[in-house]
Formats: C-alpha cells, sequence, structure tokens
C-alpha cells in the first residue's frame, strides 16, 4: 500500500457512490459552472435558499472520485444552514487543504479529506464543488435575515 | 555499445520508472544531455553577429543542429527550419506569419482530433482577422475523415491544418491524401507532427506539405525547443511574427529590413543549447534502425491491448492494434476515473496521463469526458507492459 492508497479510504468512496444522487434542485436562486483547469472536470452547483437559509444544494458533477466526494458532502452538509454558514464551509475546506487545518462544526465531515492536504496535485479536486458554490453565492449576493 | 535503452539515463538509473508518458515528453536522449552541456561549459557564446572563435563555433554548432533537424524531417535546404520554442509556438508563428496575408472570409480547415496548440491559433487568428474555421471530422477511431475534406474546400480556403498523430489515439493521418487535395485546389497544409517525430524521421518532401511542426521534448531532446519546417517559398512570403535583434538586415526608425529566413522568425537570442540538444537527439534518432523500431513498438502495443482483452470494464479509444496508428493508446475504465487511476499507478512507478490531453473537441465527438493514456516510445520493454498491468490490478483492488 502506498501513501496514495490513503487518498481512496472508504469514507471517500462511499460519499462519492452517493454524488450519483445529486441533481437539481426545484428553485435555484443561482447557478454556477466551475472547470478545473487542470483536467477538464467539471462541477454545476445549484442553492435553493429561503431568504439567507439553506433549502437544497444540488447540481451536476464530471470528475473524479474526489470531486464527487466533496460534491456530495457538499449537499449533504449544507441544508439547513445559513448563507454565512456555506462561506464558512468554503474558508474550511481551504484550509484543510492549504494547511491541514480540521474542519469543525458542522463541516466536520471534511475531515474525510485529510489525506489529500498532502496531495497538492489534488487540491482543485476537492476544492472544485466549493469554488462553484462560491462563485455561485457570488450571483446572489448578500441578503439581510 | 550501450542498449538502446542505456541511452536514455533516467531510464538506465531507474528513477524514470515504467515510463509510459512519452505522448506527454519523452526522456532525454544521453548524446543530447552531453552536447548540451558540452556547450554549456566549453563552448557558450551568442549566435549569429559574434565573430571571435568560441562565438563562431558556437554559431557553427547551431546551424549544425538546424541541418540536422533538416534531415530528420526530410528537407533538402537547412533554411527552411526555424527553431521556436515550442511546437505549440511554432503554429502560432504560422497563426501569425502567413495569417497576415488573409482577408477576412478566408477560410481555414482544422482537424476536429487536433491537439488545442492547433486549434487555439487558429479561434485567435478568426477573432483578430475575421478568418472563418471550419472543422473536418474525425470517424469514430479518430481518423479525420478525408472523405469529408473535399466537400469542405471552397475558392476561399486558404490552408488546411492537421495532426499528423493524435495524442489521443495514436490515429495516424493520411497526411499525403490530404495534400494531394489540397495541392490541387492551391490549399496549404499544416501539419502537427508533435507526436509522429519520436518514431521515426519525416519526409515532408514525399508528405507534400507545406508547413511541418515538431517539439524537442516529445523527440528526446530538451524542452524549450521546437521547429517549424516550411517551403522555403512560402517562408520568403511570409511576416516576422516577433521583431527584436538577430532578425533584421537594417533598422532605421523609419523603417526595418528584415533578414531572409529562416533568421526573420528567429528574433532575439535563440534557444541555442536546446537547439543544439535537439540536434544531437535528430542525429541520434537518424542512426537508428527505424523498421526493427517500429516493429518493437508495435509488439508492445500489442501485448498492452492483450490485456485489456479479457477486462470486460476497459473500452479502448481509437483504432486496433494492427491499424495505422502509433503506439498511444487511451482507454475508459467503467466507473473509474482516469486521474483517480493515474494517483494509485503513479505511486505504483507507473507513469500515465489521465484527463482531456488537451483535446476537448475529441473528447466530445469520442464522447468520454477524460481517457487515461499509455504512450510507448523506442526505449519501453515488456518488463513495462508487465508492470503496468500489475499496477493496474492491485488499483482496481483499492478503488473497489
Amino acid at each position: 500500500m502506498s501513501g496514495a492508497d490513503d487518498i481512496y479510504d472508504a469514507r471517500i468512496k462511499t460519499l462519492a457512490a452517493q454524488a450519483e444522487t445529486l441533481g437539481p434542485v426545484d428553485h435555484a436562486a443561482c447557478r454556477h459552472e466551475a472547470d478545473n483547469f487542470l483536467c477538464g472536470d467539471r462541477m454545476a452547483v445549484e442553492v435553493d435558499l429561503d431568504g439567507n437559509r439553506v433549502k437544497a444544494v444540488g447540481g451536476k458533477v464530471r470528475g473524479c472520485l474526489l470531486t464527487r466526494a466533496a460534491a456530495a458532502l457538499l449537499s449533504q452538509v449544507a441544508p439547513g444552514l445559513e448563507r454565512a454558514d456555506l462561506q464558512g464551509g468554503i474558508k474550511q475546506v481551504e484550509a484543510l487543504m492549504a494547511d491541514g487545518t480540521p474542519a469543525t462544526g458542522a463541516w466536520e465531515g471534511l475531515n474525510a479529506f485529510t489525506p489529500v492536504h498532502g496531495a497538492k496535485h489534488r487540491h482543485d479536486c476537492v476544492l472544485l464543488p466549493f469554488q462553484a458554490l462560491a462563485a455561485c453565492l457570488d450571483q446572489t449576493g448578500p441578503r439581510d435575515g | 555499445m550501450l542498449s538502446l535503452r542505456d541511452q536514455f539515463p533516467s531510464l538506465a538509473s531507474g528513477l524514470a520508472g515504467t515510463y509510459l508518458d512519452n505522448a506527454a515528453t519523452t526522456q532525454a536522449a544521453g548524446a543530447s544531455l552531453a552536447r548540451m552541456a558540452s556547450f554549456e561549459t566549453g563552448g557558450r557564446a551568442n549566435v549569429k553577429r559574434g565573430i571571435y572563435p568560441l562565438a563562431t563555433q558556437a554559431t557553427a554548432a547551431f546551424e549544425n543542429a538546424r541541418a540536422a533537424l533538416a534531415r530528420y524531417l526530410g528537407a533538402e535546404n537547412p533554411n527552411e527550419v526555424v527553431f521556436t520554442s515550442s511546437a505549440t509556438a511554432a503554429i502560432n508563428l504560422v497563426a501569425h506569419g502567413f495569417g497576415a496575408g488573409l482577408s477576412p472570409g478566408d477560410e481555414i480547415i482544422i482537424g476536429e482530433g487536433e491537439h488545442h496548440a492547433n486549434i487555439v491559433p487558429w479561434q485567435i487568428l478568426r477573432d483578430r482577422a475575421g478568418v472563418v474555421l471550419k472543422v473536418l471530422p474525425v470517424d469514430d477511431e479518430g481518423y479525420p475523415r478525408l472523405d469529408a475534406l473535399d466537400g469542405l474546400i471552397t475558392a476561399r480556403t486558404r490552408l488546411i491544418a492537421v495532426t499528423h498523430a493524435s495524442n489521443v489515439t495514436g490515429a495516424v493521418t493520411d497526411v499525403a491524401a490530404v495534400c494531394d487535395i489540397a495541392r490541387g485546389k492551391g490549399v496549404r497544409v499544416l501539419v502537427d507532427g508533435a507526436q509522429m517525430a519520436a518514431h521515426g524521421p519525416v519526409d515532408v518532401a514525399t508528405l507534400g506539405c507545406d508547413f511541418y511542426v515538431v517539439t524537442g521534448h516529445k523527440m528526446f531532446g530538451p524542452t524549450g525547443i521546437g521547429v517549424l519546417w516550411a517551403r522555403a517559398a512560402v517562408l520568403d512570403a511570409m511576416a516576422p511574427f516577433m521583431g527584436g535583434g538577430e532578425m533584421i538586415r537594417r533598422v532605421t526608425f523609419d523603417e526595418t529590413i528584415f533578414a531572409p529566413p529562416p533568421h526573420r522568425f528567429e528574433a532575439g537570442t535563440p534557444p541555442i543549447t536546446q537547439a543544439i540538444g535537439l540536434g544531437a537527439a535528430a542525429d541520434l534518432l537518424l542512426g537508428l534502425e527505424w523498421p526493427e523500431i517500429r516493429a518493437h513498438e508495435q509488439v508492445l502495443l500489442g501485448m498492452l491491448m492483450e490485456r485489456f482483452a479479457d477486462r470486460d470494464r476497459v473500452t479502448v479509444i481509437g483504432p486496433g492494434a494492427t491499424a495505422k496508428r502509433l503506439p498511444i493508446l487511451s482507454f475508459t475504465i467503467a466507473g473509474v476515473h482516469p486521474h483517480d487511476i493515474c494517483e494509485l499507478m503513479g505511486a505504483r512507478g507507473v507513469a500515465l496521463r489521465g484527463g482531456h490531453h488537451c483535446a476537448q473537441p475529441l473528447m466530445d465527438r469520442l464522447g468520454v469526458a477524460a481517457t487515461t493514456r499509455a504512450s510507448l516510445a523506442l526505449y519501453n520493454i515488456p518488463s513495462d507492459i508487465e508492470a503496468f498491468t500489475a499496477a493496474l490490478d492491485e488499483t482496481l483492488e483499492v478503488l473497489a
């Protein structure tokens, strides 16, 4: 077993399999499609908002196991969170990739991606759904509660 | 005498591992590295202008490299060889230089299977000059559909730009047939030979093309060097791409009179060391027994494809083993992403490439988002195929 094998642990594989259920949301407040510059993988994110509260995150993912796993986790964690919590999730995944800072709170599940921190060439695979989310939220602008 | 494999230091040392990413970059020949080191340590000077011995020797070494590339490409006149920084740069040079003579509404035909390097420069020209781009479709195996070519050519067609061999499928284009059709209608042909050049000398005269581009790092030479070959008459008629020193006859504040080709297209100090290294690679390749090497590559390709034959989930993208093709093999495995394969294979010492291979329109045509690619070169051996197979088995176990 090599170090690279650690990336593909059971939690990641389980999450990736769950990406199969991703689909469009009913009333998308925003939609954004992002490409991974490295490989051309693609993630379309849609967010359904009720005011500042997230009703659903969906979309379509065409990507590697890591991208699919990250997309699945995003869609599972986001419902019920506030917009600010999504922004917090984006910051947490960026910090996890950049320096291995463990994720906390609602985003604790991101820690499944901790082995990817040591594989810089794969960071964008994990970040892609969150980059698409950030661009998607930028379209809606901040709202008062 | 060194074996062929021993002439590549990174392979002889084992440091390159099981190297099957030759379509991206081949390993450098020891002869190329040695000639560059010799130049840098005992012959370094600028070229073209200096008249002290070190400079004249440097110029001679540089021009000898040009002559070696001319021989490798089957060109009679070394002055038809222009050094650039890459094959991409060579195509961009043509897009600017040849493109400067085009008018809005003139047409360029590009292949559907092209590398982005042979698509994007023409799109930039289209957007700048108003030329019209048309696409020559490929068939299900990735071969350009020459039956469609005649119907695409009109009185406004000025250029056909096609690859000699696909970096995705390995399919080899019948360039001579393309040139036959084009010549009859007064249309120029540019051939992207980046992949082909690693698999033996080229004969531009027999092909009948007008432009041919190659790159050093895909033919066992250094990075940072490429070549544009073009017919002398075509180069003579072309405007320069970049301006600067070394490419002029006379400069005043009113005007500049340009030097003749190839110097007109080599503004500034060229990549001298890399050109000399590429010349050494060309000399090495010219001395090899290519019928034997091609047969060897074909045997290894057949072995690789046999390993796939009994795997239900594997789909080979491109032609069969016996078709007119290079040993560049793309494949998909159902339910497994190429980058996950490449990550785990890489960790097991097998260098592969996954992704769209800078050929996204071809990916769309073939109905795949990405492929995994194993590409062979003259120095690969049967044990590389065995290592590939063992690593693939382990990889699929990890991903199960």
